[in-house]
Parts: structure tokens; sequence; C-alpha cells
């Protein structure tokens, strides 16, 4: 299985993903120019956190024009399973490949901590290993992951059970403390309707592995790893 | 006071073009880009020179 992660000017959790592909799962992976259009052969394409075009006008609204996402676009069209993470997620929002947008934080603070999030939906390419209903814990760091979209979008995502993470508890209570940011009914992650295409805000790059004290995140991966092994 | 909100305003010169077709210009760039219309409103304004 061979990863692409795709670079644009200020990503900086590339070199996180391209770590836990190659060193912890031992698969291929390369990393991909945002002005190629050449996915060079990858099974799985991660768009990854940083501050692409610096965050300029809005956080992804300048990275969704980058030629390669012309070709990102056609590969999830085509089935292919495509995730990102953080500022990835903001791409996938403004370039329409997931529905809504990210307003500033509730609060007005960049928020960094660890937030415990209820898997939703264990059947997209990315959450396999995550049993619905089980709370995972992982990093976020961001200063837009306010998720709002129009309520008909939101209950037509909730009722499609695209909704795949929403911020919780320890317990699994999704309860308005526990939301980190002011997302709209706590949401956390998305998926796309044949559930190939994934975003979310918090960080499973950088819980991949004991080292760091948690690796929760390196199931995502590995979902995917798996997901491709069924076909 | 009732409401406060702020926004972002873009100068944007263009030249060769009649009122009509900057405003068009304008609106596509606004739909496109400028504005998440998610979360956004737009209002163009053609002033010429």
């Amino acid at each position: 299985v061979k990863f692409g992660i795709v670079v644009f000017p200020g990503s900086n959790c590339d070199q996180d993903c391209h770590h836990v592909a190659t060193e912890l799962l031992g698969c291929e992976a390369d990393y991909i120019w945002h002005h190629d259009r050449d996915l060079k052969g990858s099974d799985v394409v991660i768009l990854p956190g940083g501050f692409a075009y610096g965050d300029y006008l809005r956080a992804g609204a300048l990275a969704r024009f980058s030629p390669v996402m012309e070709s990102v676009a056609a590969f999830a069209k085509a089935g292919g399973p495509v995730l990102g993470i953080c500022n990835g997620f903001q791409v996938l929002l403004e370039a329409g490949m997931l529905p809504g947008a990210m307003q500033i934080n509730r609060g007005l603070r960049y928020v960094c901590r660890d937030v415990h999030m209820k898997v939703e939906n264990d059947a997209t390419a990315f959450t396999s290993l995550y049993p619905n209903g089980s709370v995972v814990t992982m990093p976020v760091g961001h200063m837009e992951g306010n998720y709002t979209a129009p309520p008909e979008v939101l209950d037509a995502l909730e009722k499609e059970g695209r909704v795949v993470f929403r911020y919780c508890d320890l317990q699994g209570n999704v309860t308005d403390a526990a939301n980190p940011n002011g997302a709209a009914r706590n949401i956390a992650g998305l998926a796309n309707r044949e559930g190939n295409v994934v975003g979310l805000m918090p960080h499973p790059d950088r819980c991949a592995e004991p080292l760091v004290g948690n690796d929760a995140g390196r199931r995502m991966f590995e979902s995917a790893v798996a997901a491709l092994a069924a076909r | 006071v009732q409401d406060v909100r702020a926004g972002k305003v873009f100068f944007i010169e263009v030249a060769g073009r009649d009122a009509k077709a900057a405003e068009a210009d304008a609106r596509k760039m606004a739909e496109e880009l400028l504005a998440n219309t998610v979360i956004e409103g737009y209002d163009v304004k053609v002033v010429p020179q």
C-alpha cells in the first residue's frame, strides 16, 4: 500500500504522516507537491495539517486551487480513500469535497490539547478499526475548528450517518463542556456519502505510537490499509 | 447598540471593462474565492474612476 501525502506551502504535519505510514506501518509513502497533478500511484491520499498558504483569506481557501486538488478530487470520485487532517479537513471543506465550513473557535482562542471523540461511523475507509460507540482520544491544535453548516445540511449528515466522530467526555457523553471549539452538534469528523473521503480536526498522525504516550491514531492509517486489502 | 459585525473589504481595480462586466467579474471572484458562502454573504459595488 502506498500513501501519497500532499504538501502545500505551509503544510507542517506532512512528515508526521510520512513517519506513520513508513516507519510505523511499513508501507510505502511519497510526498506530492501541490503543484503536481501526478499522485504517483498512491493508494491512499492524505491532506496533512499545517497552514496551507499561511491560511491567508480563510484556512484552506487558497489551497483548494492548487493543481493537485483536481487530481485529488478525481481520485476521490473514483473511490480512492482521502483523509484530511486538521488543515487538510479545512481544505476538503473549502474544496467542496465535504459540506459545511469552519469558523473561528468559540472563545476566539487557539485550542491545543487532547480531546475525546465518540466513534459514530466505523464503515468509512479510515475508521473500520474503531468500533462504533467507542471513545478515542487524540490531540487537537487549531484556531478554526468551529464546524458549521445550514441546519438542513446537518440533519442530512446525521440521517446519512456521515458524522464520523463527535466530541465527548471520557465516558462518551456528548456534552457542550466536551466541545473544544463550539462545533455544531459536537462534530469533530465527517465523511462523504461513499465513506472514502474523511476529514477530522484532531490529529491521528500525532498519536500513533507509544513513544508519544498515545497510539490511538495509528488505527486510522491501519483502517485504510485494511480497507484496501479487503477490496 | 443592537449588533456589531466585522467583515472584510476588497478593493479591486479592473481596467478596460464596463461597469456591468466589472461587476460580473467581482461577483464571480466573491462566489468562488473571496467569500465562503456557507458562512459569509457579500455585496459588490462598482465605482467608476
